[in-house]
């Protein structure tokens, strides 16, 4: 096997997962292959030592993240993004969390279907919401390590993930009325 | 903000993202980078990045680039004590008899050019640099803002 072959083995094994990465910080398809193939171009450049490497998903993902938060922060305006931007109305009314649909729904609704409706929900946040939402949720990041990645204060971080999980809780309390 | 409710809150969005599987990579990715890859295996190592080059050409590169640096500050550092670049240029036209008309009036050129500084004064000079500065700047800012705008329109 040579090395490109080899290489390509490793990409085909790592791909969905650094695209998952750049797709959920990015919300967009052609940044996202565009940020992953950076990324693997860049393993390839290392390859000689990831190629053993037990922490090569996280090399990968790492990379994946910085690329992506650099291309945020390089190509959109960082001042809408990282503002204290809403859409909508802000409810502070401390409601009763209804994430869970109703049993019927639950047993109609296939698990990839709600899986898509979280996936479509979750892209369709602002970015100053979605992006610290999946450093906290999916990348396990904690307040402090968003916050110095994002150059906000940890308050800033704090508030952004809140009102990022009440956006997504509406949306998708919302699908799952549209759908009874 | 409750901390029950948000304690709520975090599961719930902990269990309902905890729950998203790998999404698909496009089929063309991994072929893009192949692509890629062996394009610039083909290309003639001089050609490519200088972060790739062999680490003794980085190496001879970087001390060709410092000797020339040296020596453009140290050339300046000259110009700029000698008392009359003519008396200079004459010694090395006498090595160079061929180009000794040209190199004479290259001095003459860098003469008045030396002159020219010395009755300047600091002033006039550190203000047109600064004015090369923020002509430069402004281009820079101009560019910045063009790029931010096309971008906001994509």
């Amino acid at each position: 096997m040579t090395e490109a072959q080899q290489f390509e083995a490793f990409l085909h094994n790592y791909q969905n997962m650094v695209f998952s990465t750049a797709m959920r910080l990015l919300a967009n398809q052609a940044e996202a292959e565009d940020v992953s193939q950076e990324v693997f171009l860049r393993a390839y450049e290392r390859f000689a030592e990831l190629r053993e490497s037990p922490t090569a998903g996280g090399w990968l993902k790492t990379v994946a993240t910085n690329l992506c938060l650099n291309h945020l922060s390089r190509y959109r305006s960082r001042w809408s993004f990282f503002s204290d931007m809403i859409r909508g109305t802000e409810d502070d009314d401390e409601q009763e969390v209804e994430f869970a649909a109703p049993d019927d729904t639950h047993e109609a609704m296939a698990a990839t279907d709600r899986r898509e409706m979280v996936e479509r929900a979750l892209q369709s946040l602002p970015g100053a919401q979605r992006v610290p939402l999946v450093l906290y949720h999916l990348e396990g990041l904690q307040y402090d390590e968003i916050a110095e990645k994002l150059g906000v204060s940890m308050g800033k971080v704090k508030t952004d993930i809140f009102r990022g999980r009440e956006a997504l809780r509406r949306k998708l309390r919302l699908k799952l009325e549209e759908l009874n | 903000m409750n901390p029950e409710h948000e304690k709520q809150l975090e599961a719930s969005v902990q269990r309902e993202l905890g729950a998203l599987g790998e999404l698909r990579a496009p089929r063309g990715l991994s072929a893009r980078v192949m692509g890629i890859i062996e394009q610039r295996a083909a290309v003639a190592w001089y050609r490519r990045d200088w972060q790739t080059w062999p680490v003794a050409w980085q190496a001879a590169s970087l001390a060709v680039l410092l000797a020339m640096f040296g020596g453009l500050c140290f050339g300046v550092i000259e110009l700029s004590q000698a008392a009359s670049v003519s008396a200079t240029g004459q010694q090395v036209s006498g090595w160079v008899a061929g180009f000794s008309v040209l190199w004479k009036t290259a001095g003459v050129v860098m003469d008045a050019i030396t002159m020219a500084i010395q009755h300047l004064g600091m002033g006039v000079i550190v203000g047109f640099v600064l004015v090369v500065a923020v002509g430069y700047a402004a281009c820079f800012g101009l560019g910045t803002a063009y790029v931010r705008f096309a971008m906001a329109r994509r």
